[in-house]
């Protein structure tokens, strides 16, 4: 979805939000152990429904395998259809409806990551999309109420007077409260990270929905090797309709990073992660 | 298949749009039998067929599990109510009842959990003139159908203050294609014809509807 005042206007407030909220990574609480307030600065902007009539679809796991079953669901912020890929991995959804702002989310962030492939009237064979399978739950990070929780690449630094709120009606086991991250084929998956924003890495996180107030330091892998001082931009995707913490189906910038001086990783110095969602980086 | 065809006789005169949809449904069988209040739903003073699930026509009667009133009970299984279309009907208004507003949620649906920020003060603002509001949930994050737990949780995410139930074998799926979430009916308290129907999350659409219906009665 091109946007791009809008997009200007909700990565600015959404920088203001997380700067007012967070703090640097050598510092992760705030004078006095005040405890923090932070709002979901909302995204929700009036649209017209626009009509889909059927999404296609190929879905494929990195191996190259078809991804049978995955489960999918075409979604605008009014209305929300699911459905699967057949065993060949073929989506084929006749909708025959209008929806306002609809996306093809597919995974289902407990087997694999969500990834959100924007429909619009002229876009709705959207090729072959790459399902990622997250690490198994035994394999996830438990959170604590402040320092860090990693999995793979991903390694997220929560304050010590922070809090941490969990989508409960999605995730009603504790067993399914664990951080998983795996990492997004950034060129194989153009549908969902268009090429125009220039993200080189990206990475599907779990449990979706939950937040973080403050919100959470990130720190990535160094994995492309990009050298030390490499100024870094981190964003996260809408996934969730109210478009409470990003604009749906889009991407928004939530912080800033920089590559450490060792070169090793990729840390925000400014603004933070509030959401579990998918996120990217690219360079400045 | 016993618990899909007793759906389905429920809405006999779109029997093969019912059988069709039952075909594509992805919910599994195992649901508990104390949360399928379908059976033995009967009231006698519920208005004559032909019941049909398009606007003008009259809605079937259904039962489901749930609680009447969520924001005054305890969220357990002994708190479960058996609650049904026929407790809205209200052909003389001796019970105050105008409209019905019949609502579907899932809980892997993000437009029914917005819809359902709003519902409370919707409640609010239009319970007083008459408008009872019905919100079924069908299904969990996975697509299983919604089971007491969903419920409970819904519930209280929500502060729902209005007749909130479990509809695991989805028995309003015979109103929407496939499983299209939300839907929305409203339906005359006096006749339990159904006013307007819309699928999706249409609050330009419904709330002002429902103001205009209020309005006039």
């Amino acid at each position: 979805m091109q946007r791009p005042p809008l997009s200007t206007l909700c990565a600015t407030l959404a920088l203001l939000a997380a700067w007012g909220c967070s703090s640097k990574s050598e510092d992760t609480s705030t004078p006095n152990d005040v405890p923090v307030i932070c709002e979901a600065p909302g995204y929700a902007v009036d649209t017209d429904a626009i009509q889909i009539d059927r999404v296609r679809a190929k879905l494929r796991v990195p191996s190259g395998d078809p991804a049978s079953g995955l489960p999918v669901q075409v979604c605008g912020i009014d209305a929300c259809v699911p459905s699967n890929a057949d065993r060949s991995g073929t989506l084929n959804v006749p909708l025959n409806q209008k929806m306002i702002l609809p996306a093809l989310k597919y995974g289902d962030g407990f087997d694999y990551a969500e990834l959100a492939a924007p429909l619009t009237e002229d876009n709705l064979d959207l090729g072959e999309l790459i399902a990622l399978p997250l690490p198994p739950l035994s394999a996830g990070a438990k959170f604590s109420k402040s320092g860090a929780v990693t999995s793979g690449e991903v390694n997220l630094q929560l304050a010590s007077n922070g809090s941490v709120e969990h989508d409960r009606l999605s995730y009603s086991d504790d067993s399914e409260l664990v951080f998983r991250s795996v990492a997004v084929p950034v060129a194989d998956s153009p549908q969902a990270l268009p090429p125009r924003f220039g993200f080189e890495l990206a990475y599907g996180l779990a449990p979706l929905g939950t937040t973080f107030c403050p919100a959470a330091n990130l720190s990535l892998k160094n994995t492309l090797d990009w050298p030390s001082g490499t100024e870094v931009e981190v964003f996260v995707q809408g996934l969730d309709v109210t478009e409470k913490w990003a604009p749906y189906g889009s991407w928004l910038q939530v912080a800033e990073a920089v590559v450490s001086s060792d070169g090793k990783r990729i840390e925000t110095t400014s603004g933070g992660v509030p959401i579990l969602s998918s996120i990217a980086v690219r360079r400045k | 298949m016993t618990r899909a065809a007793r759906s389905t006789r429920q809405f006999a005169s779109v029997g093969v749009l019912g059988l069709s949809l039952l075909a594509c449904g992805n919910n599994t069988p195992k649901i508990p039998p104390e949360l399928l209040a379908s059976g033995g739903c009967h009231s006698p003073d519920y208005p004559n067929g032909p019941f049909g699930t398009e606007e003008g026509d009259t809605l079937a009667d259904a039962c489901f599990q749930g609680f009447r009133n969520p924001e005054q009970v305890s969220h357990n299984q002994s708190t479960l109510e058996t609650i049904a279309f026929a407790d809205y009907y209200d052909p003389t208004g001796s019970k105050g009842y105008q409209l019905i507003l019949i609502n579907t949620a899932a809980v892997w649906c993000s437009a029914c959990r917005s819809e359902h920020e709003g519902l409370p003060a919707k409640n609010r603002e239009y319970g007083a003139r008459g408008l009872r509001i019905l919100s079924t949930l069908f299904q969990d994050a996975r697509r299983e159908p919604a089971t007491l737990r969903d419920l409970s949780t819904w519930v209280e995410t929500f502060s729902s203050d209005y007749a909130t139930v479990l509809d695991p074998d989805y028995q309003l799926g015979g109103f929407a294609s496939a499983e299209t979430a939300p839907l929305n009916l409203v339906v005359d308290a006096h006749t339990m014809k159904i006013e307007k129907k819309l699928l999706g999350d249409q609050a330009t659409v419904l709330w002002p509807f429902i103001d205009a219906s209020l309005a006039q009665e």
